[in-house]
């Protein structure tokens, strides 16, 4: 959908504003919905309307028929392809077929994000800041050392909690180099509301360089200083 | 049978069954996951845990409707408790269809 | 002229009983004076004034506090989400600190929904539902009263909390690990978790009462399916509640054991899982939303077609619809939990029947929708002398909030269909596009409704009637407010703004739209406050509402006089068709007069009748308690219990609890109950009692299912509901939690096991000889006939006991692994069951002794017999339970 994300719904972390694959077609799926939503809505509206300030016309519809009508044959036949549409999406966003992705731990913890990169050896851990390739899917595995956080990305995608105990797994495709906010959407403690991170997709090329250790930098608690 | 329990059986029976398929279905795959049972290929190159699952529902919706049949001759109800009890059943038929369709062709574990 | 509260002995109530039939003169009351049979009625029913007030037991009492109260948490509740609105009105702000705003939220969040909404609803039906069905009060008047004061004493408890700095703030859903003891060290956990318990006994209590209230106490006549429609809403609620609510206090309990003593029900480290507790509370949250609806959507079935003046187009579809909602209602749990990574096909299961759920909503929408289309054409004032009603505007206020429900309601369930398509709601999830949706589903689908219905029976229950453009100007200030402060969080949610957060920054772009939420959140405020004076000012300044004033058709309003006195009805109608079809004005005049069954007063009892099930045949009278304080008591002592968890003085804790459990045992009803009354002559006021119109039927003490037992049966689901959560849980871990299997098997040696199992089985055939030897003695026989039997049983029970209680010994400790937590939980609650059998044994040894036990009057045999006829099984499936365990987590560890 072409004019999803333009004019005043963006934002850094809007979902409305897709960046990747994925984040597209959540979003074409939100307009589809709302769409079909903001019909069945002034739909419902207009015959409850009738019905109540019409009665007289609306009395000629037998109520076997409004019930049949309204209850039945008005919402399966939307929701079946719905579902049906809701499975193979699920398929695609879950589970995005492709090349082999490059893959990232990320701990979180209160209120940070520890993200490093065990496939590529001699990579620096970042706090806060993920570097990921564009334009190729990147495999995130979560794990957390408190309690319950959830990692989003909502322009390249929906989210994952990150469980202590367990290991959760989110792929997100990136189109374009850029910069992209993440947040953390389980509330998780005072810190919450700023459990924020910095998402950098590099072109392929410049990965490397930016995975390398930054000689003078200790790590850093704030996402800043590699600017690019 | 008093007509109190002839009344609760004929109108939860039919969702009764859905929520024994539901729970059936839901732990018979999540620990079928877990254990790694009926994951391998079987017979005709479906895995038994698909065999399971699929048969688990279209048990359920054979019963259903055997049930509806049986509340069709009016199983001794009110006639007004009758009418309900024949559209919960169809009700519960169609929720099982509805329901577990996919779990023929869904991948089955994750990973 | 009133009675003081007070309990008869048993020998009180033989002289009575035998000096009865001299109390009457005129025992059918039929032809008797109206006035005279209303004073008799009102002294033996009112309640006293000042502190008697406390002893009150009756509905209508009842019903009015919760109420009241829920409005008043209501009111605190709103006010804290105006304190929310205020923060998050603008940028970075720092009106409150971030700790103190999710105290803020949480509480917000948790009293709207355990202390506002379900209580609300609860005194509602408890107001209605005998009037609707054609009887006198509840069937246990006296645990409506003591589940009142559990409500009030937790939801008292939380809000002192609160004041005192130490609320809960976890969120209403309390996730685990954030509300575990390393996360939450503070007091607010533990204030969360076991006031909402103390709050969830209440709402097990009115589930109870709820059912079999519908079930026997109807007018003579009225089948199931002649019932209006309310109480098939209202029996549909209230099993819904006895299986949902179990697993939520079961997770409480878990929690707080975690908290106190270390036991590692959800931490990972110890075998735990935090997805356990998620699971546990969505298993009750889901469906607590229906539970939430369902009664709005019952008074809405019922206010809709008075309005039109047409019954419910399509009663049948709509009870099909209702029922089928309760079961879907229970599939959908997991939806709040897609994002947790489970397997794409567990999640597909959920958004199915999280999206089917849509149809029987539907279907309702549309007979009401029907139910107006068939509207009478102009459902002016009757024949008769009656002030002109207003008809300048096409809707009355009740129908206006009818309207507020509708616009808002079909909003929210389509949002709602959204959120169950699991892409969308990958991105939906846990943003402010979710507040949204809730509080469509919850002020549209309760508090429109409400308003409606409170408008509704407003006369009914003040006895004054409502008019007034105030109330107009109040609703459409709500609605446009409420539209104004949640439409635009669908757009920040989607936008990224994350539920729960304190504050955003201004590059965030979703400044103004707060702005504008929080503005209109002023407004909606406004609302409510023009709602309130105008109520309040009906309430000092109102007329009098006249009988009837909606022309509805059903029983509430044949009550004698608006608001109804105490007895409700000075006799009972007997219905000969639907009973959402009759003429109240007509019926009336009839029953005042005493014209109906039970047009009498005798003996100081206060009765009603109770029916079959199924038909409605009058089946037996049930004689309903006296006001008295013991419910206050009980109450008092259960507060205790639950403080001297929180403040962790354990020994406290079980002596409160031996005194809330001697106080229980003083509950069983005494007075009439001491006789034989249908083995007596009729000359001496005894044979079955003549009910009036023809009839004569026993007292529910010497009848077959005395209502007692049905409360027993409704109990023992809710108890089910309960090991099955934590049977479920066990499993669950031993499946899928990381750290299984443990280190070191817990090995419970198999003596005790053994033994119980025997006990038990014991027990219950003791329990089963008891009522067949009180059964053939005759007369005072019983007693010594039956009294064997009954120690054989309290012997089985106190080994079965004993057996648990060495098992429990023989783990290893309990903190080390959930294996043994679990073990131990399970064998604690066979535990506590068999000491209840106990109980009920030395309870039945009591009456035996005191002559309430005779072959007609069983029932407290029967308690027993029915409580080791479930015990046994459920207690091998707990002596099962360690096996099962053990294989499940080998066959999980062996996996590839
Ligand atoms: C009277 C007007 C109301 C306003 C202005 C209001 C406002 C809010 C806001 C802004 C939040 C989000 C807090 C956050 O995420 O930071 C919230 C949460 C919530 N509200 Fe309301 N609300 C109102 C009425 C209700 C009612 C009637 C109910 C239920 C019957 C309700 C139940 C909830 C629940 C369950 C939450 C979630 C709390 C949590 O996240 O733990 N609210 N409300
Ligand atoms: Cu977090
Ligand atoms: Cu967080």
């Amino acid at each position: 959908m072409p004019l999803v994300g333009c004019g005043w719904t963006g934002g850094p972390l809007s979902a409305l504003d897709p960046a990747g694959p994925q984040a597209r077609a959540m979003a074409a799926l939100w307009w589809t919905m709302l769409a079909a939503a903001a019909a069945l809505f002034v739909l419902v509206m207009a015959l409850y309307l009738w019905a109540l300030l019409r009665p007289e016309a609306a009395a000629r519809v037998p109520p076997r028929r409004w019930i049949l009508w309204g209850g039945i044959f008005l919402p399966l036949p939307i929701l079946l392809p719905l579902g049906a549409a809701a499975l193979v999406l699920g398929e695609a966003v879950l589970r995005p077929a492709g090349t082999e992705p490059f893959r990232v731990t990320a701990e979180a913890r209160q209120w940070h994000w520890l993200f490093s990169y065990p496939a590529n050896p001699g990579a620096a851990e970042s706090v806060d800041l993920l570097h990921i390739p564009a334009g190729r899917p990147v495999e995130v595995t979560l794990t957390s050392a408190d309690v319950v956080h959830s990692f989003w990305i909502p322009r390249l995608g929906g989210k994952i909690d990150a469980i202590p105990g367990r290991e959760t797994r989110i792929v997100l495709i990136a189109d374009a180099p850029g910069s992209y906010g993440g947040q953390c959407a389980e509330y998780c403690g005072t810190g919450h509301s700023f459990m924020a991170f910095e998402v950098l997709a590099h072109p392929q090329e410049a990965l490397a360089e930016a995975l390398a250790p930054v000689p003078s930098a200790p790590v850093p608690s704030t996402a800043q200083e590699p600017a690019r | 049978m008093t007509a109190g329990a002839r009344i609760l059986l004929a109108l939860t029976g039919g969702f009764g069954l859905w929520a024994l398929v539901f729970t059936l279905v839901y732990a018979g795959h999540a620990a079928g996951c877990e254990t790694g049972w009926g994951l391998a290929r079987g017979p005709a190159g479906i895995a038994p845990l698909r065999l399971v699952l699929v048969a688990l529902p279209a048990g359920g919706l054979a019963l259903t409707l055997a049930g509806l049949r049986v509340l069709r001759r009016g199983a001794g109800l009110a006639p007004r408790l009758a009418t309900t009890a024949r559209l919960l059943t169809g009700a519960a038929a169609l929720a099982t269809g509805y329901c577990f369709w996919f779990v023929a062709l869904l991948p089955l574990c994750s990973g | 002229m009133t009675n003081p509260p007070r309990r008869q002995t048993a020998s009180d109530a033989t002289q009575t009983a035998a000096a009865a039939g001299a109390g009457v003169s005129d025992p059918l009351g039929l032809g008797s004076d109206p006035l005279a049979l209303d004073a008799a009625l009102r002294r033996i029913w009112a309640t006293g004034p000042g502190w008697q007030r406390l002893a009150a037991v009756n509905h209508s009492i009842v019903g009015r506090r919760f109420m009241v109260t829920a409005l008043v948490f209501f009111a605190i509740a709103g006010t804290l989400a105006m304190l929310i609105r205020i923060q998050l009105a603008t940028p970075d702000s720092g009106f409150m600190e971030p700790g103190l705003y999710a105290q803020v939220f949480t509480m917000h969040g948790t009293v709207m929904m355990f202390l506002f909404a379900i209580p609300l609803f609860e005194g509602l039906a408890m107001y209605l539902l005998p009037k609707m069905l054609g009887a006198r009060d509840m069937a246990f008047p006296r645990m409506s009263a003591y589940g009142y004061w559990c409500y009030l004493f937790g939801g008292t408890l939380l809000i002192v909390a609160m004041l005192a700095g130490a609320a809960p703030a976890g969120g209403w859903f309390m996730y685990t690990p954030l509300s575990s003891k390393p996360w939450s060290p503070g007091i607010g956990a533990d204030v969360w978790l076991l006031g909402i318990t103390f709050v969830e006994i209440s709402a097990i209590s009115a589930a109870v009462e709820i059912t079999v209230t519908i079930l026997i106490l109807r007018a003579p006549g009225m089948s199931l399916d002649r019932m209006p429609v309310f109480a098939w809403y209202m029996l549909t609620v209230a099993a819904m509640m006895l299986v949902g609510f179990p697993p939520l206090i079961l997770g409480s309990l878990l929690l707080e054991a975690e908290r106190a003593f270390g036991l590692p029900f959800f931490d990972p480290a110890g075998g735990g899982d935090p997805l356990l507790w998620q699971h546990l509370f969505w298993l009750f949250g889901h469906p607590e939303v229906y539970i939430i609806f369902l009664p709005a959507a019952g008074a809405l079935s019922t206010l809709i077609p008075v309005f039109a003046g047409r019954p419910l187009a399509g009663y049948r579809a709509v009870v099909a619809a209702l029922v089928a909602m309760a079961f879907l209602s229970f599939g959908l749990w997991v939806h709040h939990m897609y994002a947790t990574g489970l397997p794409h096909l567990s999640l597909a299961l959920f958004s199915a029947a999280s999206t089917l759920v849509a149809v029987p909503t539907a279907v309702q929408i549309f007979a009401w929708i029907a139910t107006l289309a068939q509207r009478r054409p102009n459902p002016g004032p009757p024949a008769g002398p009656r002030a002109p009603a207003p008809v300048s505007a096409p809707v009355s206020v009740p129908m206006l909030h009818v309207f507020g429900f509708f616009f808002v309601f079909v909003m929210g369930g389509l949002t709602g269909v959204m959120l169950a398509i699991v892409p969308f709601d990958l991105q939906a999830h846990d943003t402010h596009f979710v507040v949204a949706h809730l509080h469509y589903v919850l002020i549209g689908g309760f508090l429109f409704p409400m308003l409606a219905a409170g408008y509704h029976w407003l006369p009914l229950i003040t006895g004054r009637a409502h008019d007034g453009p105030a109330a107009r100007l109040g609703f459409w200030l709500v609605f446009a407010g409420f539209n104004g402060t949640f439409f635009v969080m669908h757009v920040t949610g989607l936008m990224g703004m994350p539920r729960r957060v304190h504050a955003y920054g201004a590059e965030s772009g979703w400044h103004w739209l707060n702005l504008l939420s929080s503005v209109s959140s002023f407004v909606m405020a406004i609302g409510f406050a023009v709602i309130l004076i105008d109520a309040v000012m009906t309430l000092r300044f109102g007329r009098k509402a006249q009988a009837d004033p909606w022309q509805a058709a059903t029983l509430e309003w044949a009550v004698p006089a608006l608001p109804p006195p105490p007895y409700t009805f000075a006799a009972l109608p007997r219905i000969t068709s639907r009973a959402d079809r009759l003429e109240p004005r007509k019926i009336a005049p009839l029953l005042a007069r005493g014209e109906g069954v039970l047009g009498l007063a005798r003996n100081g009892w206060m009765e009603t009748v109770g029916v079959t099930v199924a038909g409605g045949e009058p089946e037996q009278i049930v004689i309903l308690p006296q006001q008295t304080y013991l419910p206050l008591w009980t109450a008092l002592a259960t507060g205790a219990v639950f403080l001297s968890l929180l403040f962790k003085i354990y020994p406290a804790a079980i002596l409160a609890a031996l005194v809330v459990l001697v106080l229980f045992l003083r509950w069983p009803v005494g007075e009439h109950a001491a006789a034989d009354w249908g083995a007596m002559p009729a000359t001496a006021g005894g044979g079955a009692m003549p009910a009036g119109e023809g009839l004569s039927l026993p007292l529910s003490s010497e009848a077959p299912v005395p209502p007692a037992l049905w409360a027993l049966r409704m109990l023992a689901v809710a108890d089910g509901a309960l090991l099955a959560s934590l049977l479920f849980g066990g499993l669950f871990l031993a499946l899928s939690a990381p750290g299984w299997p443990p280190p070191l098997w817990p090995a419970l040696p198999r003596a005790p096991g053994i033994l119980a199992a025997l006990a038990l089985a014991g027990a219950w055939g003791a329990a089963r000889m008891a009522g067949r030897a009180a059964g053939r003695a005759a007369g005072r026989a019983a007693g010594r006939a039956a009294a064997p039997a009954c120690v054989a049983a309290l012997a089985g029970n106190l080994a079965a006991l004993a057996a648990c209680g060495w098992m429990i010994a023989a783990l290893p400790p309990l903190q080390t692994h959930a294996a043994q937590a679990v073990l131990a939980a399970a064998l604690i609650w066979l535990g506590l069951h068999a000491l209840i059998g106990a109980v009920l044994a030395v309870n039945a040894l009591r009456r035996l002794a005191s002559g309430h036990v005779s072959a007609r009057r069983r029932i407290d045999l029967d308690l027993m017999r029915l409580w080791q006829a479930g015990l046994l099984p459920a207690g091998l499936v707990v002596l099962g339970f360690p096996a099962m365990l053990r294989a499940l987590a080998e066959a999980a560890a062996g996996a590839p």
